[in-house]
Order: structure tokens, then C-alpha cells, then sequence
């Protein structure tokens, strides 16, 4: 065999409190070639990942780049050798056009100190031609889908001279069509020579996308698998070590039931002044899973906006339990039940900087179960509460103390899942609950997430995942530009169906919704 | 995302941890303050070695020195404890130096309008004028930042100069004493003086008040709901909205408390050593209050400390000046430097997290 593009020899990295995260870990990506990594979160891919990139510094282990030993002391050094990296949260300045995010930092001059836009654009515009990729040069950033924004990512990466492409977990936040494109991308460049390197919880597009294989498992690499010689029941065995999968439980006929959510004509404005949300009327019923799909930015974050009390309402009314709560305070909603799984986790859904604990006892009427006269809080009980959370929700961590920001992706989850599930809660407001966390974790907050459906907590779940709206929906409605434009029950309908339906591109008349 | 879920880091969530923290910066930004200082001082032709010591000798030396530092140092304390509360809840808070004048022209007014009261009352109706006084001059750009978001860095700033100004004419019209220069008032009722804890030296109740504000401070951050939701607030304003939080109700309330600890600032000065109010009572006290804060981390107990050991220097650079050939300014240009180290310091912990985040 031809000597690998980049290969990773015994990489050891210990962290500074104790935990190792790669132990001797091997891989060997070929040229021309995309490679998956998949694993729990916590079984160490990102830290191999930013090892090759120069964040970290391994305790141990040999890194080789066409055969000769290399050391990556830094991002910069990283960049040298060709190595490009598009992560998760994206690094790009919001204002900036298209074109000056990817150039930035690396301007083609004129007379030493002026940028020379015309040649960086001609530049740009040839990479985009040579890759078919598309995008609004003169466009800010801000205004692109999360879709659009990938591909700057990617386009910058390239445009800095990278070989090889290492994506970490690209298509969590796409749709099924982004998805289509973003891997349609990734072959064009490989008939290229290029070589991508990608991380992904998602078994499926791994299998569909890759050539080669890497499970990882408490730190270490198993041997690389070939895409074409396994499937997704193996792999997910692998991954997780056991045979038994949870299966989510059937439906239930709630037909009988009267609605605890009554969304009445709701309009909700956007961050321009037109209207994100248009006239919008539905029901979530006691018992019922109402999932929402849509295009990202078609209004579904601030329709949950508006119901948590978090975005004012231009227009319409809703009602809780035959109240109105239109103009209800958060702390008002709350008080009556009304809870709310954040689509941000890191910043709107958590203190990154405050303990598990103080993360727990955000919500004031949970709070106020550990309050004494005078708004002194029992911090002992707090700290018993927490240890019964942390143990209930096997969130991994050393004590209620630690900071939230110390827990990785599922664990924090679990916090905002633990907070929002704990005490009475009849109306909840899920957004991509499971994004971003592997299998196990998901299937937590997933089970979680129907036991309160089963208790008779009205739920609305967004998310750009079908594969878990159809998962445990009862329900399924699909928002495009604000609005309602089709409604099913799951069995009735085929996620294909259901993109149509995202894209603008079918809509049900009045009579269709009637029927269902 | 897996990656900064590894490192595990409970040990900042100590406050022993925080406070020893505090201290640490305290002492680094001293010693390289110092040093700057000795080049400069060895630039214009002085020895460090005398100058230093005068400054030492007169900032901890014997009991009259101590006693000028601690009445200075009460006031110190308070003004930094009050950027402090502020900004634990996410609010700036540059006004204290036009609230401690607030705060001082109200309590001298209560102080020598009042003639027949017991000192039992006289003294703390006096500062509690000063606290309301301070709270409400603290009100004004507090309501206007929740109410019209504007930005309460400027306003606050810029509402120095209209309290100041204010409380001078009023010192210079309406209430002048007129026995005596202009911009005095008269001379506050002995029932209205700060009691002598220590005859000796003449040391005032001023510094009790100030480490038992500390002191409750500290245990109301720690332990009470409002310590709870500022603390929250002041992290992540966001999160806090979200978590059903009242944000702008608190902020405003804690921008408040904020202006009453720097009115009663003003209210120790007036009780506790001028016995008036006269136009440059407030000596940039509450600009020094924002260093301390800064200096501190904005720990009500490391601002206790980092409060006396700055009326120290303050002290000590007069009889460095009578000792030596240095200049008393040159405790500005030490200060200015502090300035510079503490928000360098700043600058560069920002860019730490900024490379963090970045891993993230």
C-alpha cells in the first residue's frame, strides 16, 4: 500500500485534570480519499482531530504527512502542510461579505499594504468555478443559511491552500437537501485530488459518503473499516458496544383530546421588520408530540421564541390551558408550566460559567423550592438535588460544582433536559434536541422527552433532523416562509415527500389541512 | 466539542481559590508597578531606594499614618465595592465619583440642618441621606440603560460632571456657609460625627462600616436569591432572560445599591473626617474605586484589601515627596501604570478565552 497522506502514529494526550483522550490512537487517511471518523462523544475524535491541527500538542505519537515525521506546533504550522478545518461553530465575522471572510488574513496586496479586491476576488471566483460551488461573493455572512455559511467555511480552508479537509460534524445543522449538496461538494473536490477527513454521528451519510472508517472507542482507534464491507447495524454495535437498541414506542390515538397549546393567528416579527411568522394558528394537544420541520430561518426559532415569551408578538393571541398567556413574562409562562429545550445550548440554554448546580436552579419557581425567608437559598440542597440529577441523568461529571462549561456536548444536554423536565412542566418547546450528541445521549433525551409526552405534557419539537421528527412525532407540520404549509401524520408520508414541502416547492391548500 | 467537555475544572468554583487568585494578580501587578516605577524614578535623577522607603514608612508606618490611610481607606473600600456590585450584574458603573458627591452633600445637609437629634439618630439618618442620594443619582442612567439601552458606561461617565457641578453650586448658593470660602457648606452637628474607635490616633467607625459592608456583600453574592440572579445575570444576561430571569428589573436594582454604597462613601468622608461638604470633597475617590474593583476581580473581600493597601500608596506618595526629590505626582504616573498593567492583564486573559473559544 502507497504510503497514506497523513498518518497518526501511538497518539497519547492526557489533559492537564487527568482524562486521557487519545491513547495511542492510530489513523492513516489516503490521499484522495474521505475518511469518517465515528465514535460516542467523549471517545476522543475531536481531540485527535485538533491534534492534527495544531491546537494540541500530543503527550505521544508521531505524526507523518506523506511519509516524512512532522510536528504541528500550531493552527498556523497546520495550514502550511495543507491541513484545513471546518468546525462546528463557524468562524466567520457576520458583517464581513462573502469574500472578505475568506480572504481575510491572507489579502492578495497592491503596493505592499492595499488589498487587492479585484485579484482577490478573480481568485475566489475560480475556486468557487473549479469546486461548483456557488456562492454571494458580496454578500455579508449573516444574511447566508448555515448551509451557505458551511460552504464560505469550506471555500476559505481551500482558498488558505488546504489538502486535505477535515469537517467536524457538517451536516448537523444542514437539511436533507443541504446534506445532498454539502456530500455532493465533498465528491467534486475528491475527483480533485483533495481529501477529506470528517466526523459524524450519523451513521448513515457515513456510510453513504465515505470511503474509509475510523471507530473510536474511550480514546483508542479501532481498525479502519471499508464503507462498502459493513452497515449501519454493525457499525452502531461497534460503536456503542452492545447489541440492544432502543426502539421508540408506538403512537397513541389522541384524537379525543382537546388542545393544551391554542396558537390563534400568531405573527412574529424578525429581525428586519418583516414578519418572520405570518398568521400562524395550531394546537398542541395534552399527550401530543407536534414536530415542525422547515428550512433553518423559516421562521420556526422565532414562532419558539414568541410562545416562550422571549420575542414579542406583532399580532395574534396564544392560549395555555384556556389562558391567555400572550403577553406573559417568561417567568409568568414558566410558573404555568411552559418549558423550553433552547435550540443554543451554550449560550441561551446554559451558564457556561456557572456550576451543574446553579445551571439546575435557574428557573425561579425551582428555585424557590430551595429558598428560605428572607431569599436565602439551602445551597446544601441544592447540591443534594444536584446529585440526584447528575445520578437520574448519568450526566458525567466529577460533582455539582464543576462548570458547565467543563461538560462536553450530551452532558450539557442533559443539564438543560434535567432543568426544563424536573419539576412541572405541561408545555414544553423542544428545539434540535439530539443535534450534535451521539447515539447514547440521544436516545436519553429522546426517551425522556416521551415519558413527559406520556405524563400529558403538550410538546412542539423543531428540528432539522427528519429522521427524529419522523422518530417520535405524532404529529408533523412543515413551516415555510412563517407560515403552515402542510400537515401529516408520520406513516402517511415519506421524508422525501416532506422536503418537497421545505423547499417551497408543494403546499397543501386549505382543504389538504382540513383533511388531515 | 468533545474536546473542552475533557478538561474538568471544579477548583474556580472555590471562592479560597478565587480569593488567593485576586491576591495573586494583587501582588504581580504591585511588584511590576514597582519596578516601572524605580526606572522612572531613576530617570529623572532620584534614588528608588529613598523614595520607596518614604513611601513605605509613610503609607504603614506608625499609628498617625495608619490612622490617614484608614480614613481614607473606608471611603477606597466602599467606592470599590460599589463598581463591584454593579458589575456582578453585568452593569458599569464609572458614576461613583458623582454619587459619593451625592451622597456627601446629602449627608452633610442632614448634618447640619438638624440641630437637637441624638447621635444615635442623627448619625445614621445622615447616611442614609448619603445612600439615597447615591442610589438615585445611580437611578437615572440605570433607567435609562434598561428602559432605552443606553449605554450606562457613557452616561454614568458623563453624569459625573452634572453631580459634581450640582452638588457645588448648591454648596456655593443656596447652602454656603458664609463665614467661610465659597463652596463650603457649614459644619455638620457633633451628633452626626463618625464615633473614635481609637482615641490614639483618632480612627474612625468609618473602616468597621466598610469591612462589614464587604463582609455582607460577600455573603449576600454568595448565599440570596438577588446574589444568585446578579451573579447569573452578570455571566449571561441571555441565559438569564431565557431562564425567566427579570434582568432589567435587577440590573436596575443592582446599578442602585451600586450609587448607595458610593453615596455612603460620600457620607464617611462628611462624618468621618470633613465634617462638611466642600467642592472637592470626593478627591477622585470613585475614579479609584474602579481600579480597585478592577484590581480585585471584583471580589467584595479582595476589594476590602485591595481598598486599604491603595489608600496606603496614596498616603505614602505625600511623605515620599517630603523624603525625597520624587514628587508626589509620580504616584499618579505609578497609578497610570497600574492602569495599564491591570488592564493589560485584562487584554490578555480575554485573549486567552479568545483562543479557548476558538478550540471550542
Amino acid at each position: 500500500m502507497a504510503e497514506p497522506l497523513v498518518r497518526m502514529q501511538g497518539i497519547t494526550k492526557r489533559f492537564p485534570d487527568g482524562v486521557l483522550a487519545n491513547r495511542e490512537a492510530n489513523l492513516a487517511v489516503a490521499g484522495g480519499t474521505i475518511h469518517a471518523i465515528v465514535g460516542e462523544n467523549g471517545a476522543g475524535k475531536s481531540t485527535l482531530m485538533n491534534i492534527l491541527y495544531g491546537f494540541y500538542q500530543p503527550d505521544a505519537g508521531e505524526i507523518y504527512i506523506r511519509g516524512k515525521r512532522v510536528e504541528i506546533p500550531s493552527p498556523r504550522v497546520a495550514k502550511k502542510f495543507g491541513i484545513g478545518m471546518v468546525h462546528q461553530h463557524f468562524m466567520l465575522a457576520p458583517s464581513f461579505t462573502v469574500l472578505q471572510n475568506i480572504i481575510l488574513g491572507y489579502e492578495p496586496r497592491r503596493l505592499g499594504i492595499l488589498v487587492d479586491r479585484k485579484e482577490a476576488r478573480a481568485n475566489v471566483q475560480a475556486l468557487c468555478e473549479r469546486y461548483n460551488l456557488h456562492l454571494p461573493l458580496s454578500t455579508p455572512v449573516r444574511e447566508l443559511s448555515v448551509g451557505m455559511q458551511q460552504r464560505v467555511e469550506i471555500v476559505k480552508a481551500i482558498y488558505r491552500g488546504a489538502e486535505l479537509l477535515i469537517l467536524d460534524e457538517p451536516t448537523a445543522v444542514l437539511t436533507p437537501m443541504e446534506v445532498q449538496e454539502l456530500f455532493q461538494i465533498c465528491r467534486d473536490m475528491v475527483a480533485q485530488d483533495k481529501t477529506i477527513l470528517f466526523i459524524s454521528h450519523k451513521l448513515r451519510e457515513v456510510l453513504a459518503l465515505s470511503d474509509t472508517i475510523t471507530v473510536m472507542c474511550k480514546g483508542q482507534t479501532l481498525e479502519p473499516l471499508r464503507s462498502g464491507e459493513t452497515n449501519e447495524k454493525q457499525l452502531a454495535r461497534i460503536i456503542v458496544g452492545r447489541d440492544q437498541f432502543w426502539e421508540a414506542p408506538g403512537r397513541r390515538a389522541l384524537r379525543d383530546r382537546s388542545p393544551l397549546l391554542n396558537v390563534n393567528d400568531l405573527s412574529v416579527r424578525g429581525s428586519q421588520v418583516r414578519l418572520a411568522v405570518k398568521h400562524l394558528t395550531l394546537q398542541v394537544h395534552s399527550g401530543e408530540i407536534l414536530g415542525i420541520v422547515g428550512v433553518e430561518g423559516n421562521g420556526q426559532g422565532e414562532l419558539m421564541a414568541a410562545l416562550a415569551g422571549l420575542a414579542p408578538v406583532a399580532g395574534g393571541r396564544i392560549e395555555f390551558d384556556g389562558r391567555e398567556i400572550t403577553r406573559m413574562t417568561v417567568r409568568q409562562r414558566r410558573a404555568l408550566g411552559v418549558k423550553h429545550i433552547p435550540e443554543d445550548r451554550l449560550t441561551t440554554g446554559l451558564c457556561l460559567e456557572a456550576s451543574i448546580a446553579e445551571n439546575l436552579v435557574a428557573d425561579p419557581r425551582d428555585r424557590s423550592r430551595f429558598m428560605g425567608k428572607r431569599g436565602i437559598i439551602n445551597w446544601k440542597a441544592v447540591a443534594e438535588h444536584t446529585d440526584g440529577i447528575i445520578e437520574a441523568y448519568r450526566i458525567v461529571a466529577p460533582d455539582g460544582k464543576t462548570r458547565a462549561k467543563a461538560l462536553s456536548g450530551g452532558n450539557l444536554q442533559k443539564v438543560v433536559a434535567a432543568r426544563e423536565l424536573a419539576s412541572n412542566h405541561r408545555c414544553l418547546l423542544v428545539l434540535h434536541p439530539t443535534r450534535g450528541l451521539d447515539i447514547g445521549a440521544a436516545e436519553f433525551i429522546y426517551q425522556r422527552i416521551l415519558q413527559s409526552r406520556d405524563a400529558g405534557c403538550a410538546i412542539l419539537m423543531v428540528s432539522a433532523d427528519l429522521d427524529e421528527i419522523f422518530l417520535i412525532s405524532d404529529r408533523i407540520v412543515v413551516m415555510y416562509e412563517g407560515e403552515i404549509v402542510a400537515e401529516f401524520e408520520p406513516e402517511q408520508v415519506t421524508p422525501e415527500t416532506v422536503g418537497l414541502y421545505m423547499t417551497g416547492a408543494r403546499r397543501q391548500t386549505g382543504d389538504d389541512i382540513d383533511r388531515n | 466539542m468533545t474536546s473542552i467537555g475533557i478538561e474538568v475544572n471544579k477548583a474556580a468554583t472555590s471562592s479560597w481559590f478565587a480569593i488567593l487568585r485576586a491576591l495573586a494578580v494583587i501582588g504581580g501587578v504591585v511588584l511590576a508597578n514597582l519596578a516601572l516605577g524605580a526606572v522612572i524614578i531613576l530617570l529623572i535623577g532620584s534614588s528608588p531606594l529613598v523614595a520607596f522607603r518614604a513611601l513605605l514608612a509613610y503609607s504603614i508606618g506608625d499609628a498617625v499614618t495608619i490612622t490617614t490611610v484608614r480614613i481614607r481607606a473606608a471611603p477606597l473600600v466602599l467606592s470599590g465595592l460599589a463598581v463591584a456590585v454593579a458589575f456582578t450584574a453585568g452593569m458599569y458603573n464609572l458614576g461613583g465619583e458623582g454619587q459619593i458627591y451625592l451622597g456627601a452633600f446629602a449627608a452633610a445637609w442632614v448634618g447640619f440642618s438638624f440641630a437637637a437629634l441624638p447621635s444615635a439618630l442623627h448619625l445614621p439618618l445622615a447616611l442614609f441621606a448619603a445612600m439615597v442620594a447615591g442610589a438615585l443619582g445611580a437611578w437615572i442612567p440605570g433607567w435609562m440603560r434598561t428602559r432605552y439601552n443606553v449605554d450606562e458606561v457613557i452616561s454614568t461617565l458623563l453624569l459625573n460632571y452634572v453631580y459634581i457641578l450640582f452638588t457645588g453650586y448648591l454648596a456655593t448658593y443656596p447652602f454656603r456657609d458664609p463665614d467661610r470660602w465659597s463652596g463650603t457648606t457649614p459644619q455638620i452637628y457633633q451628633s452626626a460625627y463618625l464615633p473614635t474607635i481609637w482615641t490614639r490616633t483618632g480612627l474612625n467607625a468609618g473602616i468597621l462600616i466598610a469591612i462589614a459592608a464587604a463582609g455582607v456583600i460577600y455573603l449576600v453574592l454568595r448565599y440570596t436569591d438577588i446574589g444568585y440572579r446578579w451573579k447569573i445575570t452578570g455571566l449571561n444576561a441571555r441565559f438569564a432572560r431565557y431562564a425567566g430571569l427579570e434582568v432589567s428589573r435587577d440590573q436596575l436594582r443592582a446599578m442602585m445599591w451600586s450609587g448607595a454604597i458610593a453615596g455612603l462613601a460620600g457620607g464617611l468622608l462628611v462624618a468621618g473626617s470633613q465634617y462638611r461638604f466642600w467642592a472637592q470633597i470626593g478627591a477622585g475617590i470613585g475614579w479609584d474605586g474602579i481600579l480597585i474593583g478592577l484590581l480585585a476581580a471584583n471580589h467584595p473581600l479582595a476589594v476590602l484589601l485591595a481598598g486599604i493597601a491603595f489608600s496606603a500608596v496614596r498616603t505614602g506618595s505625600l511623605g515620599m515627596e517630603q523624603a525625597s526629590s520624587v514628587p508626589s505626582e509620580l504616584t499618579n504616573v505609578l497609578l497610570a501604570l497600574l492602569i495599564l498593567l491591570v488592564t493589560g492583564r485584562q487584554f490578555v486573559l480575554l485573549a486567552l478565552n479568545r483562543a479557548r473559544a476558538s478550540v471550542e
